[in-house]
């Protein structure tokens, strides 16, 4: 290994280490230590470019701007409250309701954008109710991850290995996650009753007092609303057709933002090109650059040699390896550096004779996006709910989300790998 | 204890307080000049990432019922001053 490689690695694994230590914020590390490779002469500026994935970022700006005029019409309030009504205000019916539409927004939005519309409404909920609230925090953040995982568009991982890999498409993600992840949402839902049931007791009042809520009131902008709608709605279209067009799927998302934007006005696009979160973006662009390093140094490839020794090249005892290795690390790691990492890794096996891929990426995909469930630290929404549920005087400790998230982790991983080895390996 | 002034024809308040939060129920008539006002109000509040701060459940009948953290008091009288819902507020003994 040359001496660029070891510089490559070193940079690497400095700037992981300061963002597992959270000492600066994230994207400062990531574009700093990029800046490093760059000013080292470990990749040039053309290949650095080369290695930005493009795609990945116009699809998250692109569904960030769609979802964040689309959060100013009230619509996610509607949904919530309109779902605790047809719940009857129970508080069991209603934490199962508020789990499910997490997981399903999530698989068209982004996780943690999912929550900052989720939880508000929920604290209103469960104060009427006057129930605790945890338990309705640590299922939609369970459920956000999950739900996250069934489509290309769900969880940045998904976004990652869906651009990198042509072939798979919006289509091929529904057919061959959503499946597995609707197993998982309905074994679930009875572990939840069973878990939380006795701590959810409420009176005949305080359910009668979500039953009279006037739901309808809480959409404000009837107009914007229809319009945000159409546009969700043919983006969703656009991503369904998007190979048979031949479209990339930031240019299905950007063109549903923009479209939108054309039709809200100048106003709405300044405050909606304000909500994107440009810090995330750039960690993305920090990360592609550090992985650049890796792989035009030759890391990437030694690291595929040895993972393909270990495996014997056999697809079963790789796949598994990854399902497993992707869930324990995300567990713990940030999700979206530890899969930057592994595209050009399984691509580089792809070419050391493990010739089904196919199998590969979706352990991938399953168990990056399902570890992240693992502890508090595994997914950026964990953190985020931990953080708005402590600002309000209800703290997530770290060993208390351990308690109830890891062994669903183990679970869904558990019911990941039997998935994937009944359809892919068997 | 705080007297709030109100236009009385068109507006309603109830106070009551539990557990460290004051609960107001407030409707207004749908002939009240500044009904959408409220609307207002809970957007302040909503808008904010203070989520448990003041909590509005809305009502059939421009109903309101708002829970308020006790170190949120002021600032929701001020807030509804503001949007003209209260006339003015005083001390009273």
């Amino acid at each position: 290994m040359d001496h660029q490689a070891i510089w490559a690695i070193a940079i690497f694994l400095i700037v992981y280490a300061l963002i597992i230590s959270e000492k600066i914020h994230r994207t400062i590390v990531a574009m700093a230590g990029g800046a490093a490779l760059l000013l080292l002469g470990i990749v040039d500026q053309e290949t650095a470019l080369h290695h930005i994935d493009f795609n990945t970022l116009g699809l998250l700006i692109g569904m960030m701007i769609i979802v964040g005029v689309t959060a100013e019409t009230g619509l996610f309030n509607y949904m919530a409250i309109w779902a605790a009504k047809k719940a009857k205000g129970s508080p069991v019916a209603i934490l199962i309701a508020l789990f499910l539409i997490t997981a399903i927004c999530s698989a068209f939005l982004d996780n943690v954008t999912t929550v900052l519309l989720i939880v508000p409404v929920t604290f209103s909920i469960t104060r009427q109710l006057r129930v605790p609230v945890f338990p309705y925090l640590l299922t939609q953040v369970l459920g956000s991850n999950i739900g996250g995982t069934a489509t290309l568009i769900g969880d940045p991982p998904n976004i990652m290995i869906g651009s990198a890999v042509p072939e798979l498409t919006f289509m091929a993600f529904i057919a061959n996650l959503t499946p597995v992840i609707l197993i998982i949402l309905v074994v679930l839902v009875p572990i939840f009753v069973a878990l939380f049931r006795k701590q959810l007791k409420t009176t005949p009042e305080l359910r009668q007092g979500i039953m009279e809520l006037d739901e309808k009131e809480l959409l404000e902008d009837r107009k914007m609303l229809r319009k945000c709608l159409a546009v969700l709605g043919l983006t969703v279209l656009g991503f369904f057709l998007h190979q048979s067009f031949g479209w990339e799927s930031a240019t299905v998302a950007m063109s549903g933002a923009f479209l939108l934007l054309l039709m809200t006005g100048e106003r709405t696009m300044e405050q909606a090109l304000a909500r994107v979160e440009w810090t995330t973006l750039f960690f993305f662009v920090g990360l592609f650059v550090l992985v650049a390093g890796l792989v035009e140094t030759g890391v990437i490839t030694v690291l595929a040699e040895k993972a393909v020794n270990l495996t014997g090249g056999d697809a079963v005892a790789a796949s598994m390896l990854i399902l497993w290795f992707s869930a324990l690390a995300s567990a713990f790691l940030d999700n979206i550096p530890f899969v930057a990492t592994m595209i050009p890794l399984i691509r580089d096996m792809g070419d050391m004779g493990i010739s089904n891929l196919e199998p590969l990426w979706w352990s991938l995909a399953l168990g990056a996006c399902l570890g992240g469930n693992g502890t508090l630290i595994g997914a950026s929404a964990n953190l985020i709910v931990a953080g708005l549920s402590a600002k309000e005087g209800k703290p997530i400790t770290f060993m208390k989300f351990l308690k109830y998230g890891f062994p669903i982790m183990l679970l869904t991983v558990a019911i990941s790998s039997v998935y994937v080895y009944l359809r892919y390996l068997m | 204890m705080l007297k709030y002034r109100y236009d009385e024809r068109w507006m309603n308040i109830e106070e009551t307080r539990s557990e460290g939060d004051i609960e107001f129920k407030i409707r207004l008539s749908e002939d009240h000049p500044y009904r959408e006002n409220a609307k207002a109000v809970r957007r302040h509040f909503e808008s904010d990432r203070d989520y448990t701060d003041v909590i509005f459940y809305t009502y059939p009948d421009r109903t309101y019922k708002v829970i308020v953290r006790e170190d949120h008091y002021d600032e929701f009288l001020l807030a509804l001053m503001a949007n003209r819902l209260l006339r003015a507020v005083e001390w009273e003994s």
